[in-house]
């Protein structure tokens, strides 16, 4: 029996050749180069150009991750590279209740990293994105590692979030970089709608003092605030109201401006509205992408430990910084990004 | 239970491995502080005492819970230090004490916290240099000194600590790398065995990474109170005393001239004339002062610190990739620089 159920009505699923067949509203799910479909659109994301995302996938598959990956190296800067290879993105970990029977669920997956690097730590990671391309290549990852308990799905992307997983089956569900993106599902509904009913989901399959973590920007960040593109947005459009931010990109673009980030605030407040009220922010220096530095934000001295005692600066701006004693005021309301644990 | 709580679980039940005196605080915080990049290596946390809001000790964690060879190595050197140096007050100085403990199969290592801040903050001028390294160097000379064991260069010594490492480097990472040995490097290693052979030095312990990244100080009144050496994982007893010297002059000579390249800060501030050169020459002529090396030994058996620093990474590929290309051109450089001073 499969741990799966049908996404749409949540009924027992049946597994057959190569297909899922639910036994309540008799969807259809195929199962794709061992990977089930629970969707019927894909969005073929990724740091590859999309005819190289296929090519370094078909190499992979004949050959290896690591020659497909180092074959087209060429063609990614050297950031995106240690990006997609380094495996100690997921060092956040520590903070999160792993042990040898916990089932972890990584809601877009990506390139691997996090589960690469989270699936020694617990007995079983479920890999989830809306490419099958990423996927497949995941696949040849955990393959050429001889890892063998990280299980790949499909999820539609152009709809609101629906895990195959019956309630309260998880123990913890990963959002790395990924809530942000939630928002930009192709249907009818705000985008901070479209995330409250993804987070919604995430806990009914929690279950009780399951954590889920979330990686993510801020919103009112000092490289926002100095005009950087966060997510292929406009620069400062993301700062301004909401309304005011799709008018503008609506004009500029023809299209909405969907990827919301949120202040501190607005995570909390997010949060709240779907249903996790025990809420732990840290602030992940330099940013969550790696997190070298996982600070947490209470007690509140510990932040100002951590800038005092440990950086590594040796600017003057910092010196200044720090003779003035602005380490003191609530700098991390303009910090790059958030990690936060919510429990349920 | 996350490693968050339950190494501050740890603290609290060890305390008394970690310090000498007083009772655990009944409220700790754990901060990740650092993690290299590579699969097999530590996390790095600090654990604070919520009251004091200082810093009472350091865990380290396996990226891998699978594999803790780094662990159990620095846990063997903080051992080998702690029996081994008569000195306390050499000992005060290294983060030495501590215990490596099993929770739920995963190895983690606690060690005592070293106060302050690592010492990369403080290299922005001359003379917070000088003052740094006029403090430091006498302490690593004594700390090499210490139960140092002298040997004739000749025999088992001479091929384990000069040809051994000379031919693995020839074989294993000049031959696949991008970038070349130049002819009058190749012919000096080909000397070198007979060169030093006969010769009279002190094998000594060897840190194994002492820079300034390692060494966390602690100001008092904008002056330097104390320091700690940490992370002893590349600790090895009964070594040519060349390397910890070098490195730490090499390694802190890139933060010197940031945006160069590596190479060229190297050739810049520790072979040619110059404050941060007549540091180095003094440090030297400390170690002769021991009587752990003499000045000429020490300069010939220098290039054999820039091929274990290629070397030292076992990913022979990654190594190839990136960083025996720089330490190649370092030890061309230095040959070049060798050469040219002896004729």
């Amino acid at each position: 029996m499969s741990i799966f159920i049908c996404p749409t009505c949540r009924s027992l699923l049946t597994e057959t050749d190569q297909i899922y067949s639910c036994t309540g509203c008799k969807s259809v799910w195929p199962i794709v180069y061992g990977i089930p479909q629970f969707a019927h659109s894909e969005v073929k994301w990724s740091v590859f150009e999309n005819d190289v995302a296929d090519k370094v996938t078909e190499l992979a598959e004949k050959t290896t991750w690591q020659k497909a990956v180092d074959t087209y190296a060429h063609t990614l800067g050297a950031y995106t590279l240690r990006y997609i290879k380094d495996e100690s993105r997921a060092d956040w970990h520590v903070i999160l209740p792993l042990g040898p029977e916990v089932t972890i669920l990584d809601i877009g997956s990506g390139w691997g990293n996090i589960a690469t690097s989270l699936c020694k730590w617990c007995r079983r990671v479920y890999c989830c994105d809306v490419s099958m391309t990423n996927l497949r290549l995941l696949q040849t990852r955990m393959r050429d590692r001889a890892i063998n308990n990280v299980t790949t799905f499909q999820y539609e992307p152009n709809d609101f979030l629906r895990l195959p997983f019956p309630n309260t089956s998880v123990d913890i569900v990963i959002l790395n970089g990924v809530l942000e993106w939630m928002g930009a599902a192709d249907i009818d509904a705000t985008p901070d709608r479209v995330q409250v009913e993804a987070l919604k989901e995430i806990r009914r399959v929690l279950k009780p003092g399951g954590v889920l973590y979330i990686g993510i920007e801020n919103r009112y960040s000092i490289s926002t605030l100095l005009g950087q593109k966060i997510h292929g947005e406009l620069p400062f459009v993301g700062l301004l109201p909401r309304r005011l931010s799709n008018f503008i990109t609506k004009r500029l673009r023809g299209e909405q401006h969907r990827t919301y980030i949120y202040s501190i605030r607005g995570y909390r407040q997010l949060l709240k509205h779907a249903g996790f009220h025990q809420n732990d922010f840290y602030l992940p220096y330099p940013s969550y992408h790696h997190a070298n530095y996982l600070i947490p934000l209470e007690p509140k001295w510990v932040k100002r430990f951590w800038l005092d005692q440990l950086s590594l600066s040796r600017s003057r701006k910092y010196k200044l910084f720090q003779e003035l004693g602005l380490s003191r005021l609530p700098f991390h309301w303009l910090a790059y990004s958030y990690s936060i644990r919510c429990t349920k | 239970m996350s490693l968050e709580k339950a190494v501050c679980d740890l603290v609290r039940q060890h305390w008394g491995e970690l310090h000498q005196e007083g009772q655990a605080p009944e409220s700790l915080v754990f901060l990740k502080i650092a993690g290299k990049t590579s699969p097999n290596a530590s996390i790095i946390a600090m654990v604070l005492d919520a009251y004091k809001h200082t810093p009472v000790a350091v865990a380290k964690i396996p990226r891998n819970p699978q594999s803790a060879l780094g662990l159990k190595r620095e846990h063997e050197a903080m051992n080998d230090l702690r029996t081994s140096i008569i000195n306390t007050d050499l000992l005060s100085h290294t983060s030495a004490y501590g215990t490596l403990l099993d929770y739920n199969g995963v190895k983690i290592l606690l060690q005592i916290a070293g106060m302050g801040h690592p010492m990369v903050r403080q290299m922005t001028s001359r003379k917070t240099v000088e003052e740094l390294y006029g403090k430091i160097l006498p302490w690593m000379a004594d700390f090499h000194a210490e139960g140092a064991e002298e040997c004739i260069l000749e025999g088992i010594v001479l091929g384990d600590l000069v040809k051994a490492p000379i031919d693995r480097f020839m074989e294993k990472y000049v031959a696949a790398s991008n970038c070349s040995l130049s002819d009058t490097t190749k012919q000096f290693f080909t000397e070198l065995p007979d060169r030093v052979e006969g010769r009279r030095i002190c094998l000594c312990r060897q840190h194994g990474d002492f820079n300034a990244h390692n060494t966390l100080v602690e100001y008092s009144d904008r002056h330097l109170k104390n320091f700690t050496l940490i992370d002893w994982e590349d600790y090895r007893a009964g070594q040519l005393p060349v390397h910890d010297l070098n490195h730490f002059f090499t390694s802190n000579s890139n933060l010197l001239s940031a945006g160069n390249p590596p190479e060229e800060s190297y050739a810049n501030f520790v072979l040619n004339e110059g404050w941060y050169r007549d540091l180095y020459t003094q440090a030297i002529a400390t170690y002769e002062d021991r009587g752990l090396i003499d000045r000429d030994t020490f300069m010939m058996l220098t290039p054999l610190y820039l091929v274990d620093m290629c070397s030292r990474i076992e990913d022979v590929q990654r190594a190839q990739q990136y960083t025996a290309p720089t330490w190649i051109k370092r030890l061309n450089k230095y040959i070049e620089s060798h050469v040219r001073k002896v004729q």
